[in-house]
């Protein structure tokens, strides 16, 4: 059993470093803008340059690429770099893996943009859940790590709900019954 | 200042989803407790390789400054080294690093030490229990809606119930 490479998954594992800010006072919108914005300038830049890098080259590229940016916000902001981890994490691998051409579909114009719209999405999906994870139910009501996870189990149980049963359980619900 | 519960229960969730040992080869077979051993002990050796030459840069006049402008980098880099001998992931060494860097703020290297190794204790916990939890609920009949995803989150919130009293009398 593995986990599908889906954006979700990618978005819910990139979430989890920002708890190594818990307590330090810094936004998580800012943080959420900080992945976003490196997410899309790796996106831009290992794009057009993939095959320009040796078999599994881009692989090994791409963690110093973060490091960097990691160590230059920084210096330069005062950003504790845990924030890198989660880019790892969102990017998708298959741009890395882009010598082996069947990993990016060439004919289709979407897929480029639909990971860009990943980042945007990725703002929103943090910020609102870092946000959703600050409110205070009841007066002193410390939060914690477990709920968080809670809070995680409960946006996750949301998007995977299914709206209404498919018509072929329903078909063999019906079966079953009238052979009963 | 580092809320290190905080730090555990990222990390050990990532591990526990995303980390050699995440999920099992087949799906009867019993968790392979010295596995998650092998791997956090792997990450407490990367850590300690890692502040160890770094503490060795420092005392040395020419390399300090350098070392300390790039203290990220230049942990980052030999936490990549010893995890590419290892055969390691990004993530592998990326939280290598990440940790390394947080401890820093302990004074001496020895203290830097001692929280590390607390830190990956903490994190073996987590997952020992992370692995031994998923195999127990494969035993029992869980409605196919909270499968994948939701049931990960809700076992790492059972843990981290009990874990997080544990770990606030340590940190």
């Amino acid at each position: 059993m593995k986990m599908p490479d889906s954006v979700f998954s990618r978005m819910l594992l990139a979430w989890l470093p920002f708890m190594a800010y818990a307590g330090s006072g810094v936004s998580a919108w800012r943080l959420a803008a900080a992945v976003a914005g490196l997410y899309w300038l790796s996106l831009l830049f290992f794009w057009p340059l993939r095959r320009f890098f040796p078999e599994a080259g881009a692989r090994q590229v791409f963690p110093f690429w973060l490091a960097l940016w990691g160590q230059l916000l920084w210096g330069a902001a005062g950003l504790a770099p845990f924030w890198v981890l989660s880019v790892y994490l969102l990017f998708p691998s298959g741009v890395l893996n882009a010598r082996k051409t069947t990993a990016i579909p060439k004919k289709q114009p979407g897929y480029f943009f639909g990971h860009l719209i990943a980042g945007a999405g990725f703002f929103v999906f943090a910020g609102a859940l870092s946000s959703a994870c600050a409110l205070d139910p009841a007066r002193g009501f410390v939060v914690t790590p477990a709920w968080i996870f809670l809070m995680m189990f409960v946006a996750v149980y949301l998007w995977n709900r299914p709206s209404v049963r498919s018509p072929r359980k329903d078909f063999g619900a019906a079966k079953k019954e009238a052979s009963s | 200042m580092i809320a290190w519960i905080w730090v555990i229960a990222g990390a050990g969730f990532l591990f526990a989803v995303r980390g050699r040992h995440a999920f099992l080869p087949r799906e009867s077979v019993s968790p392979e407790l010295s596995g998650v051993w092998r791997e956090m002990l792997d990450l407490f050796l990367t850590v300690a390789l890692s502040l160890t030459i770094f503490n060795a840069l420092l005392l040395w006049d020419r390399t300090a400054a350098a070392v300390r402008g790039a203290d990220f980098l230049v942990l980052w880099c030999f936490a990549f080294l010893a995890g590419r001998y290892q055969k390691k992931d990004g993530v592998f060494h990326l939280t290598a690093a990440v940790i390394a860097l947080a401890v820093l703020e302990a004074k001496d290297l020895a203290l830097q030490l001692s929280l590390a190794g607390a830190v990956v204790g903490g994190l073996f916990l987590f997952l020992t229990a992370f692995a031994g939890l998923r195999y127990a609920v494969r035993f029992s009949k869980i409605p196919e809606t909270v499968r994948g995803w939701p049931l990960l989150c809700l076992l790492a919130f059972c843990i981290m119930t009990i874990l997080g009293g544990i770990l606030s009398y340590i940190f």
